[in-house]
C-alpha cells in the first residue's frame, strides 16, 4: 500500500508531543521529531524512556496530554482508523486470542482491515508460509511458543500490507534463530516500507537500522542517521584496554594529566577512555598517549576507536543528557529531519 | 473479482461470541439453566397454568440466580485483565472504539438471549402443547409477544448496566458487587414510588396477566384489575350453574400476582421507556468513558 502520499510525506511527525499520567508521571516530554519515509528507524532508549508510550500515542491507543502526532499526514487519535490502516503494529510479547488458530486470527485481523476474502485468504496463507508457521497452523495460539507467537504477531502486522510498521521489541524473548529470522525480515521489509523498531537492544539497531532516535526520560535526545550518531559522538575518543596495577594506573594518570588536548576516564580497572580535543592532532595525541602507557609500565592489550561503537555512543548520549541538567529545559526541541540535521540535545 | 468488504463489527462480534461460548461461565450457565428449567417444568407440571409456568421459567433471568450471571457477562466485557489483549490485538487495528464496544455488547446480548431462549422456549412449548392436568388458562399471541419483549428488555437493561459499571470500575468482580448492592435494594424503592415497571420482580409477577391479554384489552381496558376478573368469573359460573344444573366449581385461589388489589396493569410503553432509554444511556455513557480512556 504505497501511495504518493506515503512516499512524499513524513512517515511520522510529532510536534511537542507530551503524555503525563495523572499529573504524576511524565512518560513523553515535549517530543518533536520526524521519521522520513522508507527508512528503518531504531527507536532506542532504556526501559521507561517512553518508547512504547510514543508508539501507543501514534496508534491512538492513548491520548496526548499536549502536542500532536501525524502518520503520513493524518492526525492520530482514538478513532483515527485511517492512520491505523497505514500501520502494522507488533506489540512486545503480543497477547493474542489463545483459543483461535493462527489462520483464524489472521483472518480476523484481515477483516478488521476490511480486506475482501478473495484477497485476504491467499495473503494469509502466503504470510503463514513466510513466517514459518505452516507447521503449527492447526494448533491453537495458546499452545504456541514465544517465538511462534511473535512470528504470528509479525504476520498480523503485515496482513493489511501497511506502508508503516511499528514493531515494539520484536526480538524480545526470542532464541538466536528466531532473532536472526526477525532481523532478516526487517531488512527485507525495509526495502519497501518504513519500519520503526522500538528496542533497548543495541545490537539489533546496529544490524538493521538506517536511522536512529534515542529517547531518554521521555525526550528525544538524538535523532539522525546511524552514521551521524557514531561519527559525531565517538569520533574524538579512543578506548585502551590495559593490564595495569594500581601503582601503574596512578603513574599513568599523572603522566596523562600533563598532556594537552585530552581528557581521560577509567571506565573500569582495565579500560581507559581518552577523548581528544578537536584542535589537536588525533594521530600525534594517540602516539603521546601510547608513549605514556609504555613509560608507566602498563601492558597494552588493545586500542579501539570510538567509531562504530553504537553502545558507547548511546551511553554517552544518556550521560550527556544527564549532565545537561537545566539546560535540557532551555534547549526546547525543534522539528528536525534525521537525514539532514541531527538533533543533539 | 469478488470485492465484498467485510464488516469489522460482525467479525468482532463473532470473535467475542466464540470467546464467550468457549469460556466456563457460559458453558456452565447453559447446562445449569437447562437443568433449572427442567426442574421448574417438572415441579409445576400438575399445578401451574401456562402463563404462570412461563413466568416461573423467566424468574431466574429477571431476579435470581441468572440475573447475576447476566450482570457478570456485562461487567467482564472491558476490564483491566482483558485490556492488554484488546488494545494490542484489536484496537491497534483500523477499528473505532465504538465498533469494538458495539461488538462486545452485541455478542453478550446474543449470548444472554440465546440462553434465555434455550431455557424458556422449549419448556414453554412442551408445557403449552402437552395435555396437562391443570385448568385451561390460555395465553394470547399478543400477550406472549409483549411478555417476551418485556423480558428481553429487562435482561438487556441489566446487561447494559453491568457493561457500564464494568467499564467504569475496570474490575469485573467489583463491578458485580456494586451492581448487586445497588440493584436489589433499589427494588424496594421502585415499589414504594409505584415504579413497578423498573422492578424485575414486579415485572415477573405481572407476566402471567400480560400473557393472557389480547391486543384489544391491552389497548382499551388498561385499568382492569384481577379482583374484577375473579368476580366476573364467579358470576358467570353461577349463571351457568343455574342454567345447566351442574355443581358449582370450587373457587379458584388467586395466583400470587393477583394478590395486590392495587396492582396497576403494566403498560408496554412505560416498560419500553423504563428499560430501552436506560439501555441507550448506559451504552452512550460506556462509549464516552471508553473513548477517553488510555489503553
Amino acid at each position: 500500500m504505497v501511495t504518493s502520499m506515503t512516499v512524499d510525506t513524513a512517515a511520522i511527525e510529532t510536534s511537542h508531543l507530551t503524555k503525563v499520567y495523572g499529573n504524576e508521571v511524565i512518560a513523553v516530554n515535549d517530543l518533536t521529531f520526524e521519521v522520513p519515509p522508507g527508512v528503518i528507524f531504531g527507536f532506542l532508549g532504556p526501559n521507561g524512556a517512553g518508547k512504547t508510550t510514543t508508539l501507543r500515542l501514534l496508534l491512538g491507543l492513548q491520548r496526548p496530554t499536549a502536542g500532536q502526532a501525524k502518520v503520513f499526514g493524518h492526525p492520530c487519535g482514538p478513532d483515527a482508523t485511517a492512520v491505523r490502516r497505514l500501520i502494522g503494529y507488533l506489540p512486545t510479547n503480543p497477547k493474542l486470542p489463545g483459543h483461535l488458530k493462527p489462520f483464524e486470527y489472521l483472518d480476523l485481523v484481515g477483516q478488521l482491515y476490511r480486506i475482501p476474502a478473495d484477497v485476504r485468504r491467499p495473503r494469509i496463507a502466503a504470510l503463514l508460509r513466510a513466517v514459518g508457521l505452516l507447521a503449527v497452523a492447526d494448533q491453537r495460539i495458546a499452545t504456541l511458543s514465544t517465538g511462534e507467537t511473535t512470528r504470528l504477531g509479525i504476520a498480523a502486522s503485515l496482513v493489511g500490507d501497511p506502508p508503516l510498521l511499528l514493531w515494539d521489541e520484536p526480538t524480545a524473548g526470542l532464541d538466536p534463530a528466531a532473532r536472526r529470522f526477525a532481523l532478516d525480515l526487517i531488512r527485507e521489509l525495509g526495502e519497501e516500507r518504513t519500519i520503526v523498531i522500538a528496542t533497548h537492544i543495541l545490537a539489533d539497531i546496529d544490524q538493521v537500522c538506517t536511522h536512529v532516535g534515542v529517547m531518554h526520560e521521555g525526550r528525544m535526545i538524538f535523532c539522525g542517521s546511524m552514521a551521524e550518531m557514531k561519527r559525531r559522538l565517538r569520533g574524538d575518543s579512543f578506548f585502551l584496554d590495559l593490564g595495569a596495577t594500581e601503582d601503574v594506573r596512578q603513574r599513568l594518570d599523572a603522566m596523562l594529566q600533563n598532556l594537552n588536548g585530552i581528557t581521560f576516564q577509567w571506565l573500569d580497572t582495565h579500560r581507559l577512555r581518552v577523548a581528544v580535543s578537536a584542535d589537536v592532532s588525533r594521530a600525534a595525541t594517540l602516539a603521546e598517549v601510547l608513549r605514556c602507557v609504555d613509560q608507566a609500565g602498563a601492558v597494552l592489550h588493545s586500542v579501539q576507536s570510538g567509531l562504530g561503537a553504537t553502545e558507547d555512543a548511546y551511553l554517552q548520549l544518556l550521560q550527556e543528557d544527564e549532565l545537561h541538567g537545566f539546560k535540557r529545559f532551555q534547549d526546547a526541541p525543534r522539528p528536525t529531519h534525521p537525514s539532514s540535521s541531527p538533533n543533539l540535545a | 473479482m469478488h470485492h465484498d468488504r467485510p464488516i469489522p463489527v460482525l467479525a468482532l462480534t463473532w470473535l467475542e461470541l466464540r470467546t464467550l461460548f468457549r469460556g466456563w461461565l457460559v458453558r456452565i450457565w447453559i447446562v445449569a439453566a437447562l437443568l433449572l428449567s427442567f426442574v421448574t417444568t417438572l415441579s409445576g407440571w400438575r399445578a401451574l397454568p401456562l402463563p404462570v409456568m412461563i413466568a416461573s421459567l423467566a424468574f431466574p433471568f429477571l431476579v435470581f440466580p441468572w440475573f447475576v450471571v447476566i450482570v457478570t457477562l456485562g461487567t467482564n466485557a472491558v476490564v483491566a485483565t482483558r485490556m492488554e489483549s484488546i488494545a494490542d490485538g484489536i484496537l491497534s487495528r483500523p477499528i473505532t472504539r465504538l465498533e469494538f464496544l458495539v461488538a462486545a455488547w452485541l455478542a453478550r446480548a446474543i449470548t444472554v438471549l440465546a440462553v434465555l431462549a434455550l431455557a424458556v422456549v422449549p419448556a414453554a412449548l412442551v408445557a403449552g402443547l402437552a395435555d396437562r392436568p391443570v385448568e385451561s388458562d390460555p395465553v394470547t399471541s399478543y400477550g406472549v409477544i409483549m411478555a417476551s419483549l418485556v423480558v428481553i428488555l429487562v435482561v438487556l437493561g441489566v446487561l447494559s448496566l453491568g457493561f457500564f459499571v464494568g467499564i467504569i470500575l475496570r474490575n469485573a468482580w467489583l463491578a458485580l458487587l456494586v451492581v448487586l448492592f445497588i440493584w436489589y435494594p433499589i427494588n424496594a424503592v421502585f415499589t414504594t414510588f409505584r415504579l413497578e415497571e423498573l422492578s424485575p420482580i414486579s415485572l415477573n409477577q405481572a407476566l402471567p396477566t400480560l400473557m393472557r391479554k389480547t391486543w384489544q384489552t391491552a389497548e382499551e381496558v388498561t385499568e382492569i384489575r384481577p379482583r374484577d376478573l375473579i368476580v366476573l368469573q364467579q358470576q358467570a359460573d353461577q349463571f351457568l350453574q343455574s342454567l345447566t344444573g351442574r355443581p358449582r366449581r370450587p373457587a379458584k385461589e388467586p395466583a400470587f400476582f393477583e394478590h395486590d388489589l392495587e396492582y396497576q396493569d403494566i403498560k408496554p410503553w412505560r416498560v419500553v421507556l423504563s428499560y430501552a432509554v436506560p439501555i441507550v444511556v448506559f451504552l452512550g455513557l460506556s462509549y464516552v468513558c471508553f473513548y477517553f480512556r488510555d489503553l
